[in-house]
Order: C-alpha cells, then structure tokens, then sequence
C-alpha cells in the first residue's frame, strides 16, 4: 500500500545540511495500522509528509499504490492526495468556519453536489461521535473533539489511507485512549490502512501491528508489535518498550531483597500468546516441591493476543529449581535476573 | 474678519462631509482593488510560499516600500501629471481621488500580507493534503481564515484615507480639509476650525465601531 525505498531527506539551512531522514525503506501492507515511533527530532514527521509530498525526498522512493509519487504531474498529485487522508497534531481546523464546514470543505473542493456534501458530512460527524456539534466553531471544542473533528474531515472523501502525525500527542490520557479507539474504528470498520507517527509508546501498543523505531533519522528496529514488545534488540527500543510494560524490577522491591538477604534466583517469564493462559507456575509449584513468588509483572494485550511479563523468585531445592527453568523453558521464555546489575 | 453666516455655513459643511464621505469611500475602493491582490501577492510569492518567485516578490517589495515612503503631501503634489492623464484635471475631488489610491493601496497591500502571514500555516498544510489546488488554497483558506483580521485591517487603513483626504483638501481636493484649511485657517475662524475637527472625530469614531463590531461578527465568537 505505502512502500518507502532507500529514503532519504536534506534540508540545507544556513548553518549546513542537515539530514532529516536517512535510507528509510519499509512497506505498509493494505489493511494494518502502522506506527512509526521515535523521540522528537527523530525524522518521523518529515517521513510521514514524504507519503503525499508535502516533503519531497532528496533520495529514495515512496510508492502509493504501486505508484511512484515524484513522478506524478500537479493535477496527479491532487487526485492522490485526495485519497489519502491526513490527521494532524494540532488539529489544523479552520477556526472561522463551523465544525460541518470543517468536514465538508474537501468535498466541496473536489465539487461534490450539496445535496451529497449534507448527508455524507452528518454521517461522518455521526461516526466519530459529534452528531450534536455540528454548528459549533473549533474554538467550543475540547482538543479530542477538535481531533474527532480532523479524523471525520480526513475522512470525508473516503480514502484508502490515513496519515496520522502525532495525531494523539497534544491530547491528556484519557481523550488520547478515545481517539485511539476511533482510530482503530477507523480501521476495522473502512478498511483504512493508517500510517501513525509518535513518541508515545502506548500507541504501538493499543493499536498498532507493526512498528519502525526511528532515532537520527534511521530506522533501528521494525517488526511486529508483538515481537518489538517482547525481545526488544536496541537500546533505544528497550527505552521505549519499558515506558509502558515494566519489566525492571522497582528499587524498593530490590532494596527489600538486599535486606532480607536472601540469595534466592530470580527469573524473568514472557508469557505469550496461547502459552499466557497456561497455569505453568502452579504446575512447576507442584512437580518440583517449589514455592514461587511473584515479585514485579504486567500483562497486557497486543494486537489482540495477551502479553506477560512476570519477575519470580523461587525458593526450594537447587537441583529443583534448575529443572523447573527448564521445564518452563520448554513453553515460554524464561532468563535469570541478576538484580546488581542493570542495563 | 467678518462674521459667518452660519445658515449658509452649514450646507458648506454638509457639502464638504460629503466630499470627504465621496473621496474616502471610493479611493477605499479603488485601493482595495489594488491593494488587496498586491497583498495576497506579497505572501504567495515568498519563499517556501504556493507560488515561490524571488523576482517578483522582491520587485512588489520595493515597489511598495518606495511608494510608502513619500509623504503623501509630496506624493500628491508629484504626480500631477500623472494625475492629470487619468482624470483630465489636478484640481478637485475626483482629481484628489488618484493620489489618495496611490497612497493607500501599498499600505493596504501592506495590512493585508500582515494578516494572512498571521494564519496558521497548519491551515495551509491541511489544505494542500487535501489536494486543495494553489487558488483553493488562497481563496477558500487563507482569505477566510484572515478575514476578521483584514477587516480590522482595512479599518485602519480607512482612518489613515480620513486623514490624507483631509490633506487633499489644501490643494483645492474639496472635503472637511478644505474647510478647515480655507475658513478656519486662512480667514481666522476658530470656531469653523472646532465644527470641522469634531466631524473628523465622528467620523473616525464610527468607521471604527464600524469596523469592530464587524470584524467580531468575523471572528463569530
């Protein structure tokens, strides 16, 4: 659906070049949520522009629909544009015109009659729940409202992709929930393949399926969410993974161990996927004469499958507990914790 | 010095408000006319603007700020003949006319680059993803977003036509500026002088509230 070859983009400003965006190549296929992560400055704003051209690549290709952009006449590239939506950061509404003239000004710019611009607009501001709000300006609007705003305006002429810059990161908790779950609406519902940029790592995990982590303007690390959030490889990853599932232990749970002075060994467990429903510590309880205690963990869900991360200690027998590892290792993925070290 | 004869007075000053009223209106037009694409044009032709042209954009800079910089006492009295080839005379309220519109139209041009550099270029942004073409982007975003602000704007450039029409009228232009100049300063009559000034005041007054409450009802909120 969006295939990135080989991009790159400079911008030269007075004091030099600078290199936003440096031989990014992924592909979005048809139908996913994609995200692109990375702190800000990272390059991810220029690379979501380069997908309708509002930035053109220095190097590199983006196809659209097996079509390479740059080589689209002005015309072409309108038409392109006009299926690809875009949601953007702060809104971008027009501030003198109502919330209905907002959605409907892309079908009007493309001349579409007013006896279809009334019910298509209705239906949109129906979907991302502001039926109500129709004759309100921007400036009644809460910022979720305001974004609910944008997504049915991005919506308007019904493309096949959405581009979402930031979309979520001017917006407190709770609103940023709502609107994730719109957008996931968006998806299930359309059919809409959307490209997602942001820092926030809660994102890639309540919606995405795949991730690219950006940092320098480089991609360092792309997969699936499910993979990214369970065997994380680069620092930078491992940073952003552990902003949203802890998997370190907390210092007052360390300090705990240190002064009871036990020398009893931890491990870490990755529950995933059928394996996560499994009662494999009772079992191991049992079999191996074990106690087990649960020091640190979460579980989650990603991309509709459950996701854990539990810290464990065992007491028992040496010789148990080195079998019980194993016996786990078997199913689920399990390491030793060394708690005087840390990464 | 003799006395006024206030009952035939008063048509003078009727007629002189409505040579002010005639001069600031149309010249209003007519620099808007001007001015207001000039304006546009200042924007778009900037850097990194819909249509990016350094000579063009550099050559309307200069232009306006040459303009701009003549008083527009010398202003009037320099182009003459120019004056002349438009309007056939150099004296009077239609001869008057052709240096106010000079002088307003780069100032206007001017308030309104200021307006529509005051939009949010996300605005704009939003507009060319949508495939908006260049002219869409002008007339349906830019123009609207402005518009509250442009007609503060243009308020202001109407007092400043109150002002120079005024001028106008030391050189035989007709007008309130006359009035006070021929009655109030060259035959002494202070109290000519009071009338005239308080009309000015009005007048200002008005087209202010005017523009305001205009430019709020824009604003919608």
């Amino acid at each position: 659906m969006i295939t990135f070859e080989n991009v790159s983009k400079q911008f030269t400003g007075s004091e030099g070049t600078f290199t936003a965006v440096k031989d990014v190549s992924f592909e979005v296929q048809k139908g996913d949520i994609y995200g692109v992560i990375g702190f800000s400055g990272a390059g991810k704003s220029t690379l979501i522009r380069t997908v309708n051209l509002l930035e053109e690549p220095s190097s590199g290709k983006v196809y659209v629909n097996g079509r390479d952009m740059m080589t689209l006449s002005a015309d072409e590239l309108r038409k392109e544009r006009k299926k690809i939506g875009m949601v953007f950061q702060h809104f971008n509404l027009c501030e003198s015109k109502t919330v209905f003239e907002n959605v409907a000004i892309p079908l009007r710019l493309s001349k579409t009659s007013k006896k279809d611009i009334q019910p298509r607009v209705k239906e949109l501001l129906q979907f991302v729940g502001l039926g109500d709000k129709s004759d309100h300006y921007p400036d009644q609007l809460s910022g979720g409202q305001k974004q609910r705003v944008g997504i049915a305006r991005a919506l308007a002429t019904s493309p096949e992709i959405l581009l979402c810059d930031e979309a979520t990161s001017a917006l407190d908790p709770d609103t940023t929930q709502s609107i994730l779950d719109l957008l996931k609406r968006v998806n299930r519902e359309f059919n809409i393949t959307i490209l997602i940029i942001t820092h926030e790592m809660q994102v890639i995990r309540d919606i995405c399926d795949y991730v690219t982590v950006m940092e320098n303007g480089e991609m360092i690390e792309s997969g699936s969410v499910f993979d990214l959030f369970s065997r994380p490889k680069a620092k930078t990853t491992r940073n952003f993974v552990n902003a949203v599932m802890q998997d370190q232990l907390p210092a007052s749970v360390i300090n705990m161990i240190h002064k009871e002075g036990k020398s009893n060994r931890l491990y870490r467990i990755l529950f995933e996927g059928d394996e996560a429903g499994q009662p494999v510590l009772s079992q191991v309880s049992k079999q191996y004469h074990l106690d087990f205690n649960i020091l640190h963990g979460q579980i989650t869900e990603l991309q509709d499958q459950p996701f854990g991360n539990l810290i464990v200690e065992f007491i028992g027998e040496e010789n148990n507990i080195q079998q019980a590892v194993e016996h786990i290792g078997n199913r689920l993925t399990v390491s030793e914790v060394n708690i005087n070290e840390r990464d | 010095m003799r006395e006024i004869d206030w009952s035939v007075f008063w048509v003078d000053v009727w007629e002189a408000t409505l040579e002010t009223l005639v001069m600031t209106g149309f010249s209003l037009i007519f620099a808007s006319l001007l001015g207001i694409p000039l304006g546009i044009a200042l924007v778009v032709t900037r850097e990194g603007n819909l249509f990016e042209n350094k000579i063009v954009f550099q050559v309307l800079n200069v232009v306006v700020n040459i303009v701009r910089s003549v008083p527009f006492i010398v202003l009037m009295v320099a182009i003459i003949p120019f004056t002349r080839l438009i309007v056939g005379t150099s004296i009077g309220t239609t001869a008057a006319m052709v240096p106010l519109v000079i002088f307003a139209a780069p100032f206007i041009a001017r308030l309104v680059e200021s307006s529509l550099l005051e939009v949010d270029p996300g605005v704009v942004e939003a507009a060319k993803s949508m495939g908006a073409t260049p002219w869409q982007i002008i007339f349906r975003f830019l123009v609207p977003e402005a518009l509250s602000s442009l007609v503060l704007n243009l308020t202001i450039a109407t007092i400043g036509l109150v002002g120079a029409s005024a001028m106008a009228g030391a050189v035989g232009g007709g007008g309130l500026g006359d009035l006070a100049i021929s009655y109030g300063y060259q035959r002494f009559h202070s109290d000519v002088m009071l009338v005239t000034v308080i009309l000015l005041i009005v007048l200002v007054q008005l087209v202010q509230m005017s523009g305001n409450r205009l430019s709020k009802a824009l604003r919608r909120r």
